[in-house]
């Protein structure tokens, strides 16, 4: 099996499990087990586009690897995530995780970039961590849009409470690990650049710019939190348009032309 | 919350332009001069560049990146070149390597003066201008490509040579004679291919004729251009090859790229981008082949492409691809690659190709459209 | 006309100021992909020339094209005013305060986003450096035997040998017979001292601040025929930014690290009450 099909099998689990989501609370555990099929699917995927890269670096490999991301830190325990929510609201991010890990899975799908073939420069631990943390990034920013989402479905307007700032405070607790990561895998960038090239900024890829753009958009969202410029809900409005700005700054690039699935 | 904000906003305007300025007066300085002096003055051409730093010395970048020193021959050296980037011109004698090349001396109607040199044996020419001067002994054949004697090239004592190959540039800079590497690392575009003679031209000082050459070129895409307007269907098209495992197109970014979509026709590798006969997977020239209606290939009679059941053979992958089964499958004549001179003609050829409707009755001259089978296996079958 | 200073320097520091600016970079760098899509030609030889002969030729011959970069430049240039400006700010109000906080530990966690501003700057100032005053030497071809001198200087560069490791598997069809690791030998001396070095692609050497970084390398095959001579291509570059941006980047770094850690293990808004 070729890693599109295991792609394509991945985007019907992850369906499955985002209609699992919306089941009675006795039967979500399809979901869930849907998800973790998914994910195994998703692996396979990815993991056979690095075996038949290894020691290179696969080529456009971050869109396929996103839902997998998404899908493990979903599934991970919550770290330093101590606020209490209500039910309601968690089953809200992540259905609105799911949505977004199935149009993610369904672009990589239709619009595979997997043509081309690694080259012999990205043989180098900073090529790999540059895409990974990249992709680790984006997954927390994605993940921070799904909670802006359900958060701004679920409260009231310009309802500036200690639940509005658990709330916000729970969602910016992804914007700053996606802000750690995508940091990390533009200096690793920055340093595989630096070795491979001679200077740290190679204009080859004008992938570079949108790289430089996320980091400004979630530096400024940062900076919003931080002065408290904006009220809550205008700083998680900002956050839920990370989604669609990081979709296409980032995602455009890595999508290849329309290919029939079957 | 500011105090002052229209002192503020008025700040942050002055700022920017400001900051715009300076880095304008500071960098952008003649900005004064006609849109003609600044082109004339800097000249890109793909990865090519040229530029006039004053009447004594025109700077060429080549595909390399390397840096030449052009200068009237009986000038002393300016300061801060090396000896081997240092060209007299207009050079009197080249060594070319590419068939491109050569064509490009043609054009500029220097190829019978110049040219001492090339790495092609006599018989496999067709153009008489080289035939003739192998003939008189006036232009050798230096070995392949990959093993020139440089001691013979070294016996034709040429000003310049004209090469795709780094590795001769060593031994060429002990020879003390400058090179110019004349490929790239991306595929030349089709403004690059147009231009690619005003590239040259400043080191025979044969400006007009390249000027002339790329007026042409235009021309003939303008005509294009406007005779396909109108087309019907848009053929889907391919242009590459399968070579045992290995697969190469040409790119989006090439000039066929661009103008097979400038001929209302779509280029179904239009999203590649790289160099000139770039590798890609099997998978994604498979599923192109699902699609296509015509495909380019680069093999030629000589390395078996003289049918498409022919083809097939070579490649039983490329026996999938629709062209092959019931589209239409070219391949260019072996005067093809030693026509660079007739671009004009090349380009409109190609666009015949893609809407014959546009073009009838045209005559191939560069390229022939593959019989399903070989016309001995036709006879022997009926 | 003292108060002017200060209201300048008020308003070059603040926020709104640092919010517009970064909402413009993201427009400009996403407009800044459009132009180099397709476009590589026109950008890849800024780190070779230099900036200011980069923007009267390359620049200028395209501004189409280029518009977004000089764009881009004046706001980088605003956001280090600002940037220093209001980090600056802080940090004396930082100093001021220092009394309210129990833990020395919790105060230093404080200069977090400072650190990473001034990281911010040091970068920026170490990208300004390298493209304003970088000695680039681009395509220097050697063969096995042959030497380079780097020009105005003594600095020798001779290839010694080279050697290769071919992909010997099966798993990558498409590497068959190609080389996976190719490794150059050098001589560098400057007339008085010498050493031997190797380099490889990802794998650069330094000699007498100089780096010397392989673009290119042949044969790249193995096989009977049509292999091209060896050649090594190297760039050799002599970048006064170099130390600048690396230890801007690892100044960011230890600030992230702060932040981060503050962030998301301790609980901030009750020390600050405090």
């Amino acid at each position: 099996m070729s890693s599109q099909q295991f792609l394509y099998m991945a985007l019907i689990a992850y369906v499955f499990s985002c209609a699992g989501s919306f089941l009675p609370r006795g039967k979500r555990w399809i979901g869930a087990l849907a998800l973790v099929a998914g994910m195994v699917l998703n692996a396979l995927a990815v993991g056979l586009r690095y075996w038949y890269a290894w020691p290179m670096l696969p080529m456009y490999w971050g869109l396929p690897a996103l839902p997998l991301c998404m899908g493990i830190i979903i599934c991970a325990p919550a770290i330093g995530e101590t606020e209490e929510i209500i039910e309601k609201q968690r089953l809200a991010e992540h259905r609105n995780a799911l949505a977004l890990i199935v149009l993610l899975t369904l672009l990589t799908v239709l619009f595979p970039r997997d043509f081309y073939l690694p080259f012999l420069r990205s043989k180098t631990i900073f090529s790999h961590l540059f895409l990974l943390c990249g992709v680790v990034g984006k997954a927390f920013f994605f993940l921070a849009a799904a909670r802006a989402m359900a958060f701004l479905l679920l409260t009231k307007a310009n309802a500036d409470n200690i639940f509005s700032v658990r709330g916000e405070k729970r969602i910016l607790r992804c914007v700053v690990w996606g802000f750690v990561f995508w940091t990390c895998s533009m200096f690793a960038g920055e340093i595989w650049s630096y070795i491979g090239w001679g200077t740290p900024v190679v204009w080859e890829d004008p992938a570079i710019t949108m790289t430089m753009a996320t980091w400004f958009y979630y530096i400024c969202l940062l900076h919003l939190h931080l002065t408290k410029t904006w009220n809550i809900r205008q700083r998680i409005r900002y956050t839920a348009a990370g989604a669609l700005v990081t979709v296409i700054l980032n995602c455009y690039s890595d999508l290849g032309p329309f290919r029939r699935p079957f | 919350m500011s105090k002052h904000p229209h002192i503020g906003r008025l700040l942050f305007v002055a700022a920017v332009l400001g900051a715009v300025f300076a880095i304008n007066v500071i960098t952008l300085n003649g900005c004064d001069r006609t849109q003609a002096e600044k082109e004339q003055s800097f000249l890109q051409i793909g990865d090519f560049t040229i530029k006039r730093i004053n009447p004594d010395l025109v700077e060429a970048r080549d595909g390399a990146g390397r840096i030449l020193a052009l200068i009237p021959r009986n000038t002393e050296p300016p300061q801060g070149y090396t000896p081997d980037q240092i060209v007299r011109v207009p050079v009197r004698s080249v060594v070319a390597y590419g068939n491109f090349d050569v064509s490009a001396l043609r054009v500029l109607g220097v190829l019978e003066d110049v040219l001492v040199g090339v790495t092609t044996p006599a018989e496999q020419w067709y153009l008489d201008d080289v035939k003739r001067g192998m003939a008189s002994g006036k232009i050798v054949y230096l070995g392949d490509s990959r093993a020139v004697d440089f001691e013979r090239l070294k016996r034709q004592n040429p000003e310049l040579v004209l090469t795709w190959d780094h590795s001769a540039i060593p031994m060429l800079n002990q020879l003390k004679i400058p090179c110019v590497i004349t490929s790239t690392p991306v595929a030349m575009c089709l403004n690059a291919r147009m231009r690619y003679v005003q590239f040259l031209a400043p080191f025979f000082q044969r400006e007009p004729e390249a000027e002339a050459f790329f007026l042409k070129v235009s021309d003939s895409v303008r005509v294009i251009r406007d005779r396909t307007a109108n087309a019907g269907a848009k053929p889907k098209v391919m242009w590459g090859d399968i070579y045992e495992k290995r697969v190469l197109v040409e790119p989006g970014n090439a000039w066929v790229g661009e103008l097979v979509g400038l001929a209302q026709s779509d280029y179904l590798f239009e999203d590649v981008y790289g160099t000139s006969c770039i590798e890609i997977s099997v998978e994604r020239f498979l599923h192109s082949g699902d699609d296509a209606d015509i495909l380019f290939t680069y093999r030629t009679a000589d390395s078996g492409a003289t049918s498409k059941a022919a083809i097939a053979r070579l490649n039983p992958l490329l026996a999938k691809v629709k062209p092959l089964i019931d589209g239409k499958v070219y391949a260019p004549l072996p005067h093809y690659v030693q026509s660079g001179h007739r671009l004009d003609e090349i380009l409109t050829e190609i666009a015949a190709i893609l809407h014959p409707e546009c073009y009838p009755n045209f005559e191939l001259r560069f390229f022939e459209e593959l019989p399903d089978v070989d016309p001995a296996q036709k006879k022997e079958q009926s | 006309m003292t108060r002017l200073p200060a209201i300048v320097w008020r308003q070059l520091g603040g926020v709104r100021l640092t919010v517009v600016v970064l909402l413009l970079l993201v427009v400009d760098c996403a407009m800044g992909y459009w132009s180099l899509r397709g476009n590589n030609t026109v950008f890849a030889p800024l780190n070779d020339v230099g900036l200011f002969p980069w923007a009267r030729t390359y620049g200028m011959n395209d501004l189409i094209h280029t518009a977004w970069f000089f764009t881009l430049l004046a706001l980088l240039f605003i956001l280090a005013i600002n940037t220093f400006v209001c980090a600056t700010d802080r940090v004396i109000a930082l100093f001021k305060s220092r009394s309210r906080f129990t833990r020395p530990g919790r105060f230093a966690l404080k200069f977090a986003p400072h650190i990473m501003h001034y990281a911010v700057i040091v970068i920026l100032t170490g990208y300004l450096s390298s493209y304003l005053f970088s000695d680039v030497y681009p395509s220097q071809t050697l063969a096995p035997g042959t030497a380079i001198t780097v020009p105005g200087t003594r600095v020798r560069l001779e290839f010694l040998s080279f050697d290769y490791q071919y992909y010997e598997g099966k798993r990558l069809e498409f590497f068959e017979d190609r080389v996976l690791s190719p490794e150059a030998r050098l001589k560098l001396s400057n007339g008085v001292t010498e050493r031997t070095a190797a380099i490889s692609l990802n794998r650069p050497v330094r000699y007498e601040g100089y780096g010397v970084f392989m673009k290119n390398f042949a044969p790249k095959k193995r096989g009977r025929k049509n292999i091209s001579r060896p050649y090594v291509e190297v760039s050799i570059r002599k970048d006064p930014g170099v130390s600048f941006y690396f230890t801007g980047m690892a100044l960011f770094s230890l600030g992230l690290v702060m932040y981060a850690y503050q962030w998301l293990f301790v609980k901030a808004h009750g020390e600050e009450r405090q």
